[in-house]
């Protein structure tokens, strides 16, 4: 489940999935800036069929943070 | 080399230049909404990045917050002034203006008045003014794609509050898919022919078996899915596509049905040509190409049988097969995605329209010619006249329309639009002739442009270019011979560019008895003393007409 979600984010990226974990930092990491924070919500949304909600995404630091709300779906 | 295009907004792009980045080199001004400011400084970004297409794309989410009437007419008055300096100073290259879909706030009453449509439709025609006033100037119809995947599905409020950019996923694709699209319509080689199916394509069942009565079609009810896939063919053809039949029946089934049927829209006088037999459909292709003079790469193929399909894909690889609709019923969508993929045009002009009857003389011309006798005698049979004239002002869009599909019989391959085509006509040193043929069996309008620019002691032929049309008649021989009986000064200079296409025309000017000076690469430069020229005589036209 980790391995799936993290080759999709990847994916989405356009990055090796080698270079993520679930610690991987919001705003650290150069690749995950505001713009593709954005395209992250939009593809988990309709890959995992669920709506993030403002409020959630404001508060995403991580992966993990990303992951947590893909999974408490 | 990417194309560089230009992205004008009052919301933010960044996702939508993502996605076209891949085929275009995108240019957006920085920070948001400030396309204004970016068109009205002449200094600006936009005007020195030298971008061949600019798309101004204007969004309605802000109008939510306009208080009234009054101030939404003075936003739009805003973005009138803008695109209005932006349409003075670009008038090389196109610029797209979308229509704009109006949010305005739904707190009312039943009794308060609503301005959505009136602005919307100001808009319109403000932007559809432009474009009937400039010839570089076209509306893109963005409320149509809002209005075809509904607002709730186009916008997402979440995009909004995050990013100034309102559009959801599908939202965003839809704009990248009609931003693309239009570029295409600039860029893209448009497919000149379609090549059609008849059982199960433009009617359905098998006539074979079914019999004319038996088939569906119809105006009303079930069978009028496939008399309005005709219709939009029929839409197609006045605009300049070629239509084919290749189809696999015993020719009188199908006859039968193409002149007797009711609601068959499509008759024998719509198709170039008519392949009814039992041959495999690659070599009707092939022979298409052939009594045409049309490239694969011109050929679109319809037929809802895979196997015909992927025959063709395997053996045409330049072909476009798209896949057939399973669902018949959106056999007028699909046509519709068909038009828009690969054959609409900017615009349409009076050559196009009609198209078909100069491609069915072609052909009759093809026939005599298959009756073995040399080039002369053929030529004189024909009867061809050929009229060359100084151009004439309503002569500009079609000399520019050939400058930018032309790729055969093009010696330099210079692509110039209506307006660089209009400042070069207005320098004395410059002269653009066109020339006029028709034979016995049609007209074939206007065919060929040379651009000639003098400098003190010679002639440069600078564009010399012939729709593919009419070669093999030998015009260019006469144009020539005319060209040079008429020049003014000692020396004509003839240059080939070499290019992917334009081989037929390599040795042209060898021919035409210029000799060579230089030749780097291919690129070739050639000379001819204009006295020491002898005037030929073309008896078997049998009319050469020039006009200076």
């Amino acid at each position: 489940m980790e391995k799936e979600f993290l080759n999709f984010v990847a994916d989405v990226m356009g990055v090796d999935v080698s270079e993520l974990s679930l610690e991987t930092k919001y705003n650290e990491y150069e690749k995950w800036n505001s713009l593709m924070m954005l395209t992250l919500v939009m593809e988990l949304e309709l890959e995992y069929d669920i709506n993030i909600p403002i409020e959630s995404v404001n508060k995403v630091h991580s992966l993990r943070d990303l992951y947590e709300i893909v999974n408490n779906k | 080399m990417k194309r560089k295009i230009a992205l004008l907004s009052n919301i933010t792009l960044d996702l939508i230049a993502n996605k076209l980045g891949t085929e275009y080199d995108v240019y957006f001004p920085d920070g948001f909404d400030t396309w204004v400011q970016e068109v009205l400084n002449a200094s600006s970004g936009l005007y020195s990045y030298g971008a061949e297409v600019i798309i101004v794309l204007l969004d309605g989410t802000e109008s939510v917050l306009w208080k009234d009437l009054d101030e939404a007419k003075e936003r739009i008055d805003v973005w009138k002034q803008a695109v209005s300096t932006l349409t003075d100073n670009v008038t090389a290259v196109p610029i797209f203006i979308t229509t704009v879909d109006i949010r305005e706030n739904r707190i009312k009453s039943f009794e308060e008045r609503k301005y959505r449509l009136e602005l919307e439709n100001d808009w319109y025609q403000f932007v559809q003014d432009k474009a009937e006033k400039k010839n570089n100037i076209y509306a893109l119809d963005l409320s149509d794609t809002v209005s075809d995947i509904g607002r709730n599905n186009f916008y997402s409020g979440k995009m909004w509050y995050m990013s100034s950019m309102p559009y959801s996923r599908d939202g965003i694709n839809a704009v990248a898919s009609e931003i693309n699209r239009a570029l295409n319509s600039v860029f893209s080689q448009r497919k000149k022919i379609i090549s059609l199916d008849l059982d199960n394509t433009l009617w359905g069942g098998v006539v074979g078996e079914d019999g004319p009565e038996g088939i569906e079609l119809s105006d009303h009810k079930e069978g009028q899915r496939f008399y309005d896939f005709q219709r939009q063919l029929l839409e197609m053809r006045k605009r300049g596509i070629l239509l084919a039949i290749n189809s696999k029946n015993n020719y009188d089934d199908a006859e039968a049905v193409i002149s007797d049927h009711p609601a068959m829209l499509l008759r024998e006088s719509d198709f170039v040509s008519q392949k009814i037999n039992w041959e495999n459909k690659t070599s009707n292709i092939k022979m298409m190409e052939k009594e045409l003079n049309l490239s694969e790469n011109g050929f679109i193929f319809i037929d809802d049988n895979p196997i015909e399909q992927e025959t063709v894909k395997g053996a045409c690889p330049e072909v476009t097969v798209p896949m057939f609709p399973k669902d018949t019923s959106t056999l007028r969508s699909f046509a519709e995605d068909i038009w828009f993929d690969y054959c609409r045009p900017l615009k349409v002009l009076g050559e196009d329209l009609q198209k078909t009857e100069m491609y069915q003389s072609e052909a009759k011309r093809k026939q005599e010619m298959s009756g073995s006798l040399n080039l002369d005698e053929y030529i004189s049979r024909l009867e061809i006249k050929i009229d060359i004239h100084r151009i004439r002002r309503e002569e500009f869009a079609r000399v520019a329309q050939l400058c930018s599909k032309t790729n055969q019989f093009n010696v330099t391959t210079k692509r110039y639009t209506e307006t660089e085509l209009e400042e070069m006509d207005a320098n004395a040193d410059n002269v653009i002739y066109v020339v006029y043929a028709s034979d016995k069996y049609g007209d074939s309008g206007l065919i060929s442009v040379i651009i000639l620019k003098k400098s003190e002691d010679e002639v440069k032929i600078d564009t010399f270019l012939m729709s593919c049309r009419v070669m093999g008649r030998n015009i260019e021989n006469v144009i020539i011979n005319e060209i040079i009986a008429n020049c003014s000064k000692p020396k004509l200079i003839g240059e080939y560019i070499p290019t992917a296409k334009n081989a037929p025309v390599k040795e042209l000017y060898d021919k035409l008895g210029f000799s060579l000076i230089s030749d780097e690469n291919g690129h070739k430069l050639y000379e001819l003393v204009v006295s020491s020229y002898q005037r030929k005589q073309f008896d078997f036209y049998k009319e050469i007409r020039f006009e200076e």
